[in-house]
């Protein structure tokens, strides 16, 4: 029997490479990827938590919190589409007209 | 009445400018701004006949004193953003009228329903609801790269920290067994080793959304790309609802074990103070100014927070009040100067006080409301955090506040120098605003006076509200 | 009152009536010679009057309280009648009367008003000597001594045109202050080991051996040191050949009777003081033959006949302190005496050989015993008796002085002395063969003087001889014989003298320069270091409550504002009606209050309350005890004189009258508030229109910006007077972040849900809390106040604001620190008062010192003053640390002192720039022939900031000063003093330069104060004197409330 610690450290190293990649990675893409991957570390805790606890709270939060990424990866790809459109790059390093 | 009003009324509001969006043909569709401000002045004139009703939805939904406070000051807040908006701002008056004030309407109803969130689960959801309209409203200003390049950089960074906040909220809800905030407070003592980490990381997301440093990058930024009315807005209302969720998840039923906040709140102002108040003083852009002394702000309503009390608790309230109308109010004459010398750098204030009076002395009263003087809003506002914070014993907290408050003067100051010293140049005229625009910033101005000659019913309605939390 | 008392009363209120009259009534003194026979027939009554004194011997001591203070006055005035002063009082009155007949010819080619002004100073000379001589104690001696030296100061500036004679007063000035300065210390150690000033006290304690105080020989010697500035002994002897600049009858009276002869007076009159302490005595008797040795070598080689004289009256100093050192203060006494008759003969006939010849070069004299023979005779005969020739009056007195310290044992000087003698012949009888009997070089052709000249020169000559005679005939009146051999001795002396000045000047046998420049390598020193030559002599020409009275008073100005802004746009004349008016209520109230404020009762009067935000205890809560009455009456003094002194403000002058009002509404509640909170709003209202007032109507492009903010300042692209205006609003409001943190912990630990004052001062707070609450206290108003080092906003603030805003900030605001720090920090915090006085005192010592150094460098003129401030805030803050009730006293009466002072000086300034739109010292020059009314407020002005007697800046600081040395930190003392002396050297120079000397080439066309400019002039100066004559007025009231202060402090 897997215990609960074993889905947890599966939760937070899902959480840690997601982390790694939006902290390294320069394309816009890969850092929405690498938030994707953050929010799925989400989903593992809770539903793992939902099963230990025996309490299907967890479960409906996994729900939410899917379906709240799902919008938030939308409104992010529509953004970097917008960007692409104007200045056809998605690297976030040349994306400084703004600094100060 | 039921728990509810006002959620179901900004729904009925949201359908009809959604409808109107819909049937209306044509360029200019000021009326739909006029629709979704008339119905955010409804709903804000029902707001002050709610009452307090017991929780719903199985005590998930509240609506006790502090829901209805912070109610009222988000829909005040919106009705002068949207008042300032019209004729002030083409494209939310233009073609894309409904989209603009549908996603602000979305954004306001996160709003509300965080401040009654009683629960993790509502509460993600409300506070998603609440950001990612935001996010497209950054961008708005589609033609603009400025626009788009803030708002992706927004994006990223809010995404990231909703992230952390929903990782630690998975601890809470693990550790607590449960997702209802009542019971996690009782859950928590100082062998829940996992819902300490969860709450951190929870209080990560919150710094996130109220600007507090290090994670206020995102504010300067899409400040300056943004278009101002909605900035104006976007300063001060997301901001207000993250405290009143901090209230929520960090005091209420707490008790005594709230003590374990103070250190790191105490911290995280000090810095956010510093650093905020710092960084303002290079700045010539007006309106990244007033970001980073948002964010100064932000470090002194911390400073309330970190006093850990229910007069702590209240003076941020009085403190979000004073700021919303003094910061909004500064952005609206930023806005006001900027449409006339398409220039959004203090050096365009360059003589207001001759070229229209009355602007500049509402713009200095927003200043001098921000910088902490006496017979404005802001001192008060100030005063009474730091007030809180020595009752605290946090007197080291109130010093260095106090010493920074004379930085910020500093820049508010050239800001004021600018204004009524230096002399205008030749060619420049009065300037003419929008009647729409010159209202919005006389309610702010009255309200910035009024509270600073008289604060004691805000002050008085925000104790009684703090009070039942601890 | 018994004659004995009235009599000589009357003596010292003649010439004193003389001067006022002379001072105030302006037609008359400008009538020229008819205002000199006021000073003459005053003078002359005078005399005849003190002869009968005299004659009649009068013995009487009477006084009356001066400063008061709990438990006795502190000083008293007063009348000492005894031999002593008799004979003083017919010799002043006598010499200066001669002297005064004399000038009416000597002068008569002065201009009317200038000669006016001639005999004015020359009363109130005659008055202050007069006054010194009567002195009951040493603190009246001190201010009649300070204002004989002020005196002298000006009529050694007489012809204040030639830039010589404005160098030579202020020499002499400063020279003899240096001598005070040791003189203020030492009767300062005296009071506080004693409790009192009174001679008649301290000779009875001397006399029952109850002045075993240690340190007694340095008290001596420092009050001795006074008396080596003004008697000229060495190393202080430099300033009186310089003196010489001044008119000769002006000389003549310096040196016969008046300045010089204080210092020797005052030796003798306290003989039995001196002579407690036989090693000072014979310090003293060393000195004073040195100096009497010294003197007459340089006499030996000098060319001007009135610096023969000169020397010549150091040299004989010299012998008088030497005997007042050997114990013979009698025969000193007696030489004094007799050298007043001769020497005042000498200067007046040198006077009329100059009037003749119109040099002062005896080389280029000659042959004159031929042309003015009346003149040559009673010069000789002046000679011979300061030679020490029988039976002529020096040559008695002279021989006493030698006996009498041969009686001493002190071998030294009496072989010095000896020698002396044998010079003195020398030198005077070079001077006689030079002058009078060599070949003829003079251009012109001298005449006889006339004879108002001649009269007194005859009436003299016949004095000399006939005291002479009598003193033959009479003996040494019951003295010790001196040994037989002395005369004999002395006489052969002299006549050595004679023989070789005769071999040398007449036979030319001997060749006079190989032994000059032999002799005279000190003098060479002391020119070379000390003395710049004086420029050739040349004579210039001849120029010259049931009501909420706090409330009214603090709002009314508000309102003033509040009408100004919307009723008076574009109107200035309304604006300026307004402005008068509303504040002029308030000054009118301020009196009121001021005159029905009970100080029996003590206490907060005058109180209001009512609640303005009941849950948090915050009320409005006036009340006004002794402090905040004065404040508050300075505030309306500065203010009333700030109106007026903008009334020439044309630019946005709604605006700037607008802001004026509103801050001096804060101002008032500030000093009236009890309610701390309240306070600190005011507190904020006071500051912050300060910003706007110095950005917009400040002037601009003279501060350069320096340090950290200089940065931020290049940053934003600012100009300066902005530069200025920033740094001001900023630093001060960093002082009221530490004031509202101080008041928020004091409102959380007290516990109680109330700011005010009273109920604060109720509590008793934990000691460390009061530790850390005071010291935020303390840097909070401190800043406000400009301690070292936080003071750097106020030069550059000050010197940027516009007139009225200088005044006021200066004047008012800075005491506005120095209030809370006293009021809020001392009052509410005393333990922690206690624990950091030290730290106050020391910084306030730093102050004092660094503020009068800074100002010495500055070229600027507002920066001058603007650094003044800082020093004299010192004083303020001195006081106050010292935790006494006198120093209390004392610092209270300087921030009122200083308030209406500093708001004097910055008026002149703002009128001296609007005149010549520069501020720039070295550019400007002669205005005082310009614009006389402005440089005659402000030397009084600086006078007062120097702590002259008789100026309300003296009172304040003779208090700190005492406060200073009672308190647990003596040496506080010292800084202190070396303080008023660096504010001597750079307000006489500021004044110097800009007001005398020849006019300036930069500008023309620079009128005098005008109109409504006079009204703040004439008001504060009249303020400065008042409150200096009469502390009492301003002391009483202070008193009621510092008091009960420190009785918290010092309690256990």
């Amino acid at each position: 029997m897997i215990g609960l610690p074993a889905y947890l450290i599966l939760g937070a190293l899902v959480f840690s490479i997601g982390l790694f990649g939006v902290l390294t990675r320069r394309n816009a893409v890969g850092i929405l990827l690498g938030i994707e991957l953050m929010l799925n570390a989400v989903n593992i805790n809770l539903v793992a938590f939902a099963r230990f606890n025996g309490d299907v709270a967890g479960l409906v939060f996994t729900l939410f919190t899917i379906s709240i990424t799902v919008a938030e990866v939308a409104v992010g790809l529509a953004i970097v589409i917008a960007i692409f459109r104007v200045r056809r790059t998605v690297e976030a390093d040349r994306l400084d007209l703004l600094r100060g | 009445m039921s728990a509810f009003t006002l959620e179901l009324g900004l729904g009925a509001v949201m359908v009809l400018v959604f409808g109107g969006s819909l049937t209306s043909r044509g360029a200019d569709r000021r009326w739909i701004a006029w629709l979704a401000t008339a119905g955010i002045l409804t709903l804000g004139i029902v707001s002050a006949l709610v009452k307090p009703t017991p929780p719903a939805l199985s005590g998930m939904f509240v609506l006790d004193g502090l829901a209805i406070f912070a109610k009222r000051l988000f829909l005040a807040a919106t009705f002068i953003g949207l008042l300032a908006g019209i004729g002030a701002d083409a494209v939310a008056c233009g073609r894309r009228a409904g989209e603009y004030h549908l996603l602000i309407l979305s954004s306001l109803l996160g709003m509300l329903v965080l401040a009654s969130a009683r629960d993790l689960i509502l509460l993600f959801v409300a506070f998603e609801l609440m950001s990612i309209p935001l996010y497209v409203l950054a961008g708005f200003l589609k033609g603009q790269d400025e626009a788009v390049e803030a708002a992706l950089k927004f994006f990223l960074v809010g995404s990231v920290s909703s992230a952390v906040m929903a990782y630690g909220l998975s601890f809470v809800y693990g550790a607590a067994r449960t997702t209802d905030l009542a019971r996690v407070a009782q859950a928590f003592a100082p062998g829940q080793p996992l819902l300490l980490l969860g709450l951190l990381a929870v209080f990560a997301g919150f710094a996130f959304k109220i600007a507090a440093f290090p994670f206020h990058m995102w504010v300067p930024d899409t400040y300056e790309a943004a278009s101002t009315p909605f900035v104006a807005w976007l300063s001060v209302a997301p901001k207000a609802a993250g405290f009143v969720a901090l209230f929520r998840v960090y005091f209420e039923g707490m008790g005594d074990r709230v003590a374990t906040w103070v250190p790191i709140a105490a911290g995280l102002a000090a810095i956010t103070i510093v650093a905020g108040n710092l960084m303002a003083l290079p700045q010539q852009n007006a309106k990244r100014l007033l970001a980073y002394s948002g964010i100064a702000h932000i470090g002194y309503m911390l400073v309330g927070f970190a006093a850990a009390s229910a007069s702590g608790t209240a003076m941020v309230l009085f403190y979000l009040v004073a700021y919303v109308f003094g910061n909004m109010g500064a952005f609206l004459v930023v806005e006001a100067v900027a449409r006339s010398e398409r220039s959004e750098a203090t050096a365009a204030l360059r003589g207001l006080a001759q070229r229209s009076p009355l602007l500049a002395l509402a713009m200095l009263l927003f200043l001098l409301s921000l910088g902490g003087i006496p017979f404005v809003a802001g001192f008060w506002a100030k005063l009474y955090v730091f007030w809180a914070a020595a009752a605290a014993g946090l007197y080291w907290l109130v010093l260095l506040g106090a010493v920074l408050t004379v930085v910020a003067l500093f820049y508010y100051l050239i800001v004021a120098k600018r204004m009524y010293i230096e002399a205008p140049d030749a060619s420049a005229g009065r300037i003419r605003l929008p009647g729409t625009l010159a209202l919005a910033v006389i309610l702010c101005a009255l309200v910035v006076v009024g509270l600073g000659l008289y604060p004691k019913p805000i002050v008085m309605a925000a104790l009684r509200v703090a009070a039942p939390l601890f | 009152m018994a004659p004995s008392v009235w009599l000589p009363l009357l003596v010292l209120g003649l010439p004193f009536v003389a001067f006022v009259l002379l001072a105030v009534v302006a037609p008359l003194r400008r009538v020229g010679p008819r205002a000199g026979l006021v000073s003459i027939g005053a003078i002359a009554l005078a005399f005849g009057v003190a002869l009968t004194v005299w004659i009649e011997g009068f013995v009487s001591e009477t006084t009356w309280a001066w400063i008061p203070a709990d438990g006795g006055p502190i000083a008293t005035v007063g009348l000492l009648v005894d031999p002593l002063s008799n004979a003083m009082l017919v010799l002043v009155t006598l010499v200066s009367l001669l002297v005064q007949i004399y000038s009416l010819a000597y002068l008569a080619d002065e201009r009317p008003a200038s000669l006016g002004r001639y005999y004015t100073y020359q009363s109130l000379f005659a008055f202050s000597m007069l006054g010194l001589v009567l002195a009951p104690g040493f603190l009246q001696m001190f201010v009649f001594w300070e204002l004989v030296g002020l005196c002298s100061y000006l009529l050694i500036g007489y012809w204040y045109e030639r830039p010589a004679a404005a160098r030579a007063a202020v020499k002499a000035f400063w020279i003899t202050k240096l001598g005070d300065v040791g003189f203020i210390i030492g009767i300062v150690l005296l009071w506080s080991a004693t409790g009192t000033f009174e001679f008649t006290d301290l000779f009875e304690k001397a006399q029952e051996h109850a002045l075993a105080i240690p340190g007694l020989p340095t008290i001596m010697f420092l009050i001795y040191l006074g008396a080596v500035g003004k008697s000229a002994q060495f190393p202080l002897h430099v300033w009186l050949p310089d003196a010489m600049e001044g008119p000769t009858p002006v000389s003549a009276l310096i040196h016969a009777a008046t300045m010089v002869t204080a210092g020797v007076f005052m030796v003798t009159r306290t003989e039995p003081l001196f002579a407690l302490v036989p090693e000072v005595l014979s310090l003293i008797a060393w000195v004073g033959a040195f100096t009497a040795l010294l003197a007459a070598t340089m006499a030996c080689v000098e060319a001007d006949i009135k610096r023969v004289l000169a020397y010549s009256t150091i040299s004989q100093l010299g012998y008088m302190m030497a005997a007042a050192g050997a114990g013979a203060a009698f025969a000193g006494f007696l030489h004094l005496l007799t050298h007043g008759l001769f020497k005042a003969l000498l200067f007046l006939a040198a006077g009329a050989v100059i009037h003749a010849v119109g040099t002062n070069d005896i080389f280029r004299m000659g042959g004159l015993f031929r042309a003015m023979p009346q003149t040559g005779v009673v010069f000789i005969v002046g000679t011979l008796a300061l030679a020490g020739v029988p039976p002529l009056a020096g040559f008695y007195s002279k021989e006493a002085v030698l006996g009498g310290v041969w009686e001493a044992h002190l071998t030294g000087p009496f072989l010095m002395l000896a020698l002396t003698v044998l010079l003195t012949a020398f030198y005077m009888f070079r001077v006689v063969f030079i002058a009078f009997f060599a070949r003829a070089h003079a251009a012109a052709h001298p005449h006889e003087a006339p004879w108002l000249m001649r009269g007194p020169l005859w009436v003299l000559a016949a004095l000399t001889v006939l005291v002479g005679v009598r003193l033959a005939l009479g003996g040494a009146d019951g003295h010790e014989e001196t040994p037989a051999w002395l005369a004999p001795l002395s006489v052969g002396l002299a006549l050595v003298g004679f023989a070789l000045a005769w071999a040398m000047y007449q036979r030319r046998a001997i060749d006079p320069a190989r032994i000059a420049a032999a002799l005279a390598p000190i003098d060479y020193l002391a020119r070379r270091h000390c003395v710049r030559p004086a420029a050739p002599h040349r004579r210039g020409p001849a120029v010259a409550v049931t009501l909420p009275f706090l409330s009214l008073i603090t709002w009314s100005p508000f309102v003033g504002a509040l009408l100004i802004m919307f009723t008076a746009r574009r109107r200035p004349r309304a604006v300026r009606l307004i402005a008068t008016v509303t504040t002029g209520i308030s000054a009118a109230l301020s009196v009121w209050i001021y005159a029905a404020y009970d100080q029996d009762t003590a206490g907060f009067q005058f109180y209001e309350k009512f609640p303005l935000v009941p849950p948090l205890g915050i009320s409005y809560e006036m009340g006004a005890d002794g402090i905040s009455l004065l404040m508050v009456l300075l505030t309306s003094i500065i203010i009333g004189a700030g109106v007026f002194a903008s009334w020439t403000v044309t630019v946005r002058n709604q605006e700037f009258y607008a802001l004026l009002l509103a801050l001096v509404t804060g101002v008032y509640g500030v000093f009236v508030s009890l309610d701390l909170f309240v306070l600190f709003l005011f507190y904020e209202l006071a500051v912050l229109p300060m910003y706007l007032l110095i950005g917009i109507w400040g002037s601009t492009g003279e501060v350069r910006p320096r340090g950290i903010f200089a940065w931020a300042f290049r940053e934003t692209g600012v100009g300066t007077k902005e530069y200025a205006a920033m740094k001001l609003t900023l630093y001060l409001l960093f002082g009221s972040a530490f004031i509202l943190v101080g008041i928020l912990s004091l409102y959380v630990n007290a516990g109680a849900a109330s700011f005010s004052f009273l109920d604060f001062e109720a509590t008793a707070f934990p000691r460390p809390l009061q530790r850390w609450v005071f010291l935020a206290f303390y840097v909070g108003f401190g800043i406000l106040a400009g301690i070292w080092p936080l003071h750097t906003w106020s030069p550059d603030g000050h010197a940027s604001a516009p007139t009225a805003v200088s005044m006021l900030h200066a004047g008012v605001l800075m005491k506005l620190g120095a209030y809370g720090v006293v009021r809020v920090g001392m009052g509410l915090l005393p333990e922690g008062a206690a624990d950091l006085a030290w730290l106050v005192g020391t910084v306030a010592c730093i102050n004092i010192v660094y503020g009068a150094l800074s100002s010495m460098a500055q070229t600027d003129l507002k920066y001058v003053i603007a650094y003044s401030s800082v020093s004299h805030m010192g004083i303020v803050m001195l006081g106050a640390a010292t935790l006494t009730g006198v120093g209390l006293n004392g610092s209270v009466f300087q921030m009122f002192a200083h308030g209406v002072m500093t708001g004097l000086f910055f008026a002149l300034v703002g009128l001296v720039y609007e005149k010549t739109h520069s501020r720039e010292i070295g550019k400007m020059g002669g205005f005082g022939k310009t614009m006389p009314g402005i440089a005659a407020a402000f030397t009084i002005g600086g006078l007062s900031s120097l702590g002259l007697p008789a100026t309300a800046g003296f009172v304040a600081e003779l208090l700190t000063f005492l406060g200073a040395w009672r308190s647990a930190h003596r040496w506080w003392l010292f800084p202190a003093v070396a303080g008023t002396f660096l504010t001597a050297v750079y307000v006489l120079r500021v004044a110097k330069q800009i007001f005398w000397g020849p006019p300036s080439s930069h500008f023309h066309d620079v009128q005098d104060a005008r109109g409504p400019e006079w009204v703040a002039l004439v008001a504060l100066v009249f303020v400065l004197v008042l409150f200096g004559m009469v502390p009492g007025l301003a002391i009483a009231p202070i008193d009621t409330a510092t008091v009960p202060l420190l009785a918290r402090i010092t309690s256990p």
